[in-house]
């Protein structure tokens, strides 16, 4: 059968090697992933929840703590201002820039001498230092709502992170026993979503700011072109124009966008595991709900690819069937 | 393709024109031009029955085989 002017083109040609390229590329980075992820697992990771075990916690509370015994209202007001401070400890967020893949933030922190009097909080905004962070979307700080005693704590304390949770230790004997441990990061995380936050400089922070509203712009872009052709090939149906070239270009083009944009960001978001190497420990884990997103998008570009095939099978049917006399 | 379409021969042979033989065929001008030029990659047995009625031949007159090897 003769081929079709499109389907000989350089581009198409280029597109396949390059959607060949990032496929291979994704599977090394995933075997490479699951590969670091197996070797990180270490004895601290057992969550078997032992009924019969005792707890141990010996730290001190991370924040002051109430006597129960006071009035109603004074209990209240005393707890809301300890929360006001914790959340202005744990981090303030001032500026975002997000993107599919990931995204820079500024937070402010209260320092301990920041917070004497409640009337200074309205001088925080000012005073307090500001720190930048990379955003690291698709890796979460570990959580461990199903555990015995209680949810993994993170807290800042004098701008430095911690983490508190609960490791299963086992005695020589057949006893074994929580024990609420205080790990410090060389990370922060986001109060919300347990987003992983790596600290960077204001220059880079200042050029990734940049840098990430330029790829917002080309990906948001790209979708809006998607937007655009889908009208103009419902426009042309209407007009009874259905197996055209131009709506196969169209849907051609639209298909190597809504495929290659989440294979882009998960190739993105899996190559973090290995720029921020030294960031990692058994405290993180991978953010599925990012995944499902990237699925659904790479789903709607499965369909549309299998549109494409459709209208090009159709087009050449049409073609032969104008050419039959 | 191997198959070689004769027809203008045989409209030169009958001294017709294309307009006036594909109104006798009840066709187009434009699809009697694709078949003429042979760009047609089908034909109907009612358009053969047709032309071979119009110009007084045989299906062979009008196409042939030539083997390309």
């Amino acid at each position: 059968m003769k081929k079709t002017a499109f389907m000989k083109s350089n581009f198409a040609i280029y597109i396949l090697r390059t959607v060949s390229l990032i496929v291979v590329s994704f599977i090394v980075i995933n075997i490479i992933v699951v590969l670091f992820t197996i070797t990180n697992d270490g004895p601290e990771s057992i969550t078997s929840t032992v009924s019969s075990a005792s707890c141990n916690n010996t730290l001190k509370p991370i924040d002051e703590e109430i006597p129960t015994s006071l009035p109603y209202q004074k209990y209240k007001s005393l707890k809301d201002s300890i929360d006001h401070v914790r959340s202005l400890k744990n981090g303030e967020q001032r500026m975002a820039v997000f993107s599919p893949f990931g995204g820079v933030l500024s937070i402010q922190f209260a320092m301990n001498k920041d917070i004497v009097h409640k009337s200074h909080f309205d001088q925080f905004s000012i005073d307090a230092p500001k720190s930048y962070f990379y955003i690291m979307k698709g890796w979460k700080m570990e959580s461990n709502e199903n555990s015995t005693w209680g949810d993994n704590t993170y807290y800042v304390d004098n701008g430095i992170p911690y983490i508190r949770k609960y490791i299963l230790k086992s005695t020589k004997g057949t006893h074994s026993y929580w024990e609420l441990k205080e790990i410090r990061l060389n990370y922060f995380c986001d109060r919300d979503d347990k987003t992983i936050l790596i600290p960077i400089s204001k220059s880079i922070y200042n050029f990734s700011k940049v840098a990430l509203l330029v790829i917002m712009f080309i990906f948001v872009s790209a979708y809006l072109v998607c937007a655009s052709m889908a009208f103009k090939i419902l426009h042309n149906i209407s007009k009874g124009k259905v197996f055209i070239e131009e709506n196969i270009r169209m849907l051609r083009q639209a298909s190597y966008i809504t495929i290659l944009t989440p294979l882009l960001c998960v190739l993105i978001v899996l190559s973090q595991r290995l720029i921020f190497y030294s960031y990692f420990d058994d405290n993180i884990v991978m953010d599925m709900e990012l995944y499902k997103f990237y699925a659904k998008l790479l789903l709607s570009g499965l369909a549309v690819s299998v549109l494409f095939s459709v209208f090009k099978r159709g087009f050449n049917i049409q073609q032969e069937n104008d050419l039959v006399v | 393709m191997p198959i070689i379409v004769n027809l203008d021969v045989m409209m030169a042979r009958r001294k017709i024109s294309l307009n006036e033989l594909s109104d006798r065929v009840g066709i187009t001008p434009a699809n009697l031009s694709i078949l003429k030029t042979g760009k047609a990659k089908a034909i109907r047995f009612s358009t053969l029955e047709m032309i071979c009625k119009e110009l007084d031949c045989q299906p062979g007159d009008i196409l042939e085989w030539v083997n390309e090897e």
